[in-house]
């Protein structure tokens, strides 16, 4: 319920803060060294200064700098929170499932919108998951293809995109 | 003046700007009242249409619909207790309560007049002092410029709550990805792997597409926010109760202006952070002041913290203006549109494209006026808007994340960077990253390092310019102070602690 810069209300009662300190601070150093690796031989300005690896340079070593912090912060929480089993909260798979079909959406979308053209790929891309979601058939496909004529009349229509028209066209 | 007042209205009074300005209201009103959907959500979806409109009516579909998000935000919160946006969270607890004991009309309502006026107000600062502080920012030059992005990226870190070690890795992030692309100083190819479409460097609006649109889908399917019935509200009398009630806080609705306005205008801080404050702030000032969020619900928190957030909506246009530093997330996404579009924010602004501004200032104005019947309908529908399942709701959101992002460019890798920025978002999120400065280090990264190799390259290192220019100097001091703040803040509680004991 609260994103953005918005402060954690209730989200973090049951968690502790900092169950995801570990992992995203090793993520972070290795990124950062990798960025300073990549830049090291970068051309210099002309007159010998350094030039386009300066700011990517500043920012792979403060990631670095950050991310050690956070995982001196890690270790230093690491005894008195608990690694608590998140109570109540059982592995749903089926919604961990339902993620994955949207990234896969996505990635359908990609693959075969060149082929398929735009109004087949998206109506078979939102009929499939609004089903999925748990509505029956025939509301998920009047919404799925309603919602796909809306999108292709206002952009190709309306605003004039060239959307792809597939073997259609 | 007058000239410009003119030619502004004259640029105002067209179909096509009302038609949009129009749906632009709708379409925040909706996105606001659902909770879940911000309307960080809201700007990042609209900007595929607002790329395609000339700048004027982009500018005012994202003012508009802004405008409406947060009003629009109270209504779950009353209803459901969820706010719809995160600028609403601060007084859910008492709007709900005022609805259980019946008199949710009246907490709706007040919070639908305190936004228009606390809009109203932070409009007029904006149109007061931005022009005032244009005059100040036309003596800048690059070293000047320098400062202000670092300062900008400084209070996006140190103001996002939660900690400022994963906001500044946040930024970091954003920073990054700015420096994808032919760099500045010598058009040499940063992390681009050889591939020509990354010589441009990540666009960014597919990125805030993904970052703010994608990502909270996924959030939502895998954690969906729990249904819950509205209760339904009786909508007899409403404004007309609503406006004497205000009346009667005027005092709470007026700090909650001032508030507002002064904390929208800090680069990185938006409506939300305001209401916080606002919410703080009245509760220390009443004598009930115990007892907000509980009991049977208090309308005067209500006054205060949602005439403070839509004050800081306007607010927050003023280092976007001026500087070109945005004020929060939604002006950082309007700061990109404008860059697209071919207008720099910046002094020159005020110089050179005075019409265009005085435009925005009407429609800063006018929107918030629309606020008050809109709202008013949003209220009285606001059972049937909270009826939206969200099975429906999330493949359509979806499904306009990819044709937005696809229509920028009419290209894949678009959408493939949409895709990538939603799974990051969502892992950001879940690792209790701020996404903020991840918008912010994207958008000023660019300016960070332009003004500052600009200035090097000017003066062959001579890095003494930097502290020796007076303005210079002058913004380098406010950055140090920024971001010594919260050890300040810190040694202040430690002294007074130790006072208590006497």
């Amino acid at each position: 319920m609260t994103f953005d810069t918005a402060p954690e209300v209730e989200e973090s009662v049951g968690k502790p803060e900092n169950s995801y300190d570990l992992a995203s601070g090793v993520v972070v150093v290795v990124f950062g060294s990798a960025i300073l690796l990549a830049v090291r031989d970068y051309p210099t300005l002309p007159s010998g200064e350094l030039g386009p690896s300066l700011f990517p340079g500043i920012i792979g070593g403060l990631m670095i700098l950050m991310g050690l912090l956070l995982l001196g912060r890690w270790f230093k929480a690491r005894k008195t929170v608990r690694p608590a089993k998140e109570k109540g909260e059982a592995v749903v798979w089926s919604r961990w499932i339902n993620a994955g079909l949207i990234i896969g959406a996505v990635i359908f979308y990609l693959l075969a919108v060149d082929f398929l053209g735009f109004l087949t790929t998206v109506s078979v891309m939102t009929v499939g998951l609004i089903f999925r979601l748990g509505t029956k058939w025939w509301v998920a496909i009047t919404a799925g293809v309603l919602t796909t004529l809306v999108v292709w009349l206002i952009f190709n229509k309306v605003l004039l995109v060239p959307l792809p028209l597939g073997f259609w066209g | 003046m007058i000239d410009n007042l003119s030619q502004a209205l004259s640029m105002v009074a067209s179909w096509e700007l009302l038609l949009v300005v129009l749906a632009a209201g709708v379409y925040g009103i909706f996105i606001g009242s659902i909770p879940g959907l911000t309307a960080t959500l809201a700007a990042a979806l609209l900007v595929p249409f607002a790329f395609f409109l000339d700048p004027l009516p982009a500018i005012a579909s994202i003012i508009t619909m802004s405008v409406m998000a947060i009003f629009a935000g109270d209504i779950p919160s009353a209803l459901v207790r969820m706010p719809g946006t995160p600028a609403s969270a601060a007084y859910v607890e008492d709007s709900y309560r005022l609805t259980q004991n019946g008199r949710g009309a009246l907490a709706l309502g007040v919070g639908l007049l305190a936004s228009a006026t606390g809009g109203i107000f932070g409009g007029l600062v904006l149109i007061f002092a931005a022009p005032q502080l244009a005059k100040v920012a036309l003596l800048f030059t690059s070293y000047e410029y320098f400062w202000v992005a670092i300062l900008g990226l400084t209070a996006a870190v140190i103001i996002s709550r939660g900690s400022q070690v994963k906001g500044t890795i946040a930024l970091l992030i954003g920073l990054f990805v700015s420096t994808i692309g032919l760099d500045i100083s010598v058009g040499f190819p940063r992390f681009t792997f050889g591939s020509s479409d990354l010589l441009g460097g990540i666009n960014f609006i597919p990125a805030m597409i993904g970052l703010f649109g994608l990502s909270q889908v996924l959030r939502n399917v895998i954690s969906p926010p729990p249904a819950a019935l509205p209760i339904r509200i009786e909508s007899k009398g409403l404004l007309r109760n609503a406006a004497s009630t205000l009346w009667n806080y005027k005092k709470t609705a007026v700090g909650g202006n001032v508030i507002g306005s002064a904390i929208g205008t800090l680069p990185g801080a938006g409506g939300d952070i305001a209401a916080w404050v606002a919410y703080a702030v009245t509760k220390n000032g009443s004598k009930e002041g115990k007892n907000f969020g509980s009991g049977k619900g208090h309308i005067q928190p209500i006054v205060g913290a949602s005439s403070a957030n839509n004050a800081g909506v306007g607010s927050a246009y003023i280092p976007t203006l001026v500087f070109g530093i945005p004020g929060d997330t939604i002006t950082a996404i309007l700061l990109g549109v404008l860059l697209v579009k071919g207008v720099q924010p910046g002094p020159s602004l005020f110089d050179s494209q005075a019409p265009l501004l005085y435009s925005i200032f009407i429609v800063f104005i006018a929107a918030n006026i629309l606020m008050i019947p809109l709202g008013y309908l949003a209220i009285r529908g606001s059972g049937m808007l909270l009826r939206v399942p969200n099975s429906v709701l999330m493949p359509i959101i979806v499904a306009f994340c990819v044709v937005g992002s696809f229509s920028i460019n009419n290209g894949l890798l678009e959408v493939g960077i949409m895709l990538i920025f939603g799974i990051l978002g969502y892992l950001l999120e879940q690792a209790k990253f701020p996404l903020a400065p991840v918008v912010l280090g994207l958008v000023l990264g660019p300016i960070v390092e332009k003004n500052f190799m600009q200035s090097v390259i000017k003066t062959e290192w001579d890095l003494t310019q930097f502290l020796t220019r007076p303005m210079s100097a002058a913004l380098m001091i406010l950055t140090i102070i920024v971001l010594l703040y919260p050890v300040l803040q810190k040694l202040i509680g430690k002294l007074l602690r130790y006072r208590k004991p006497l």
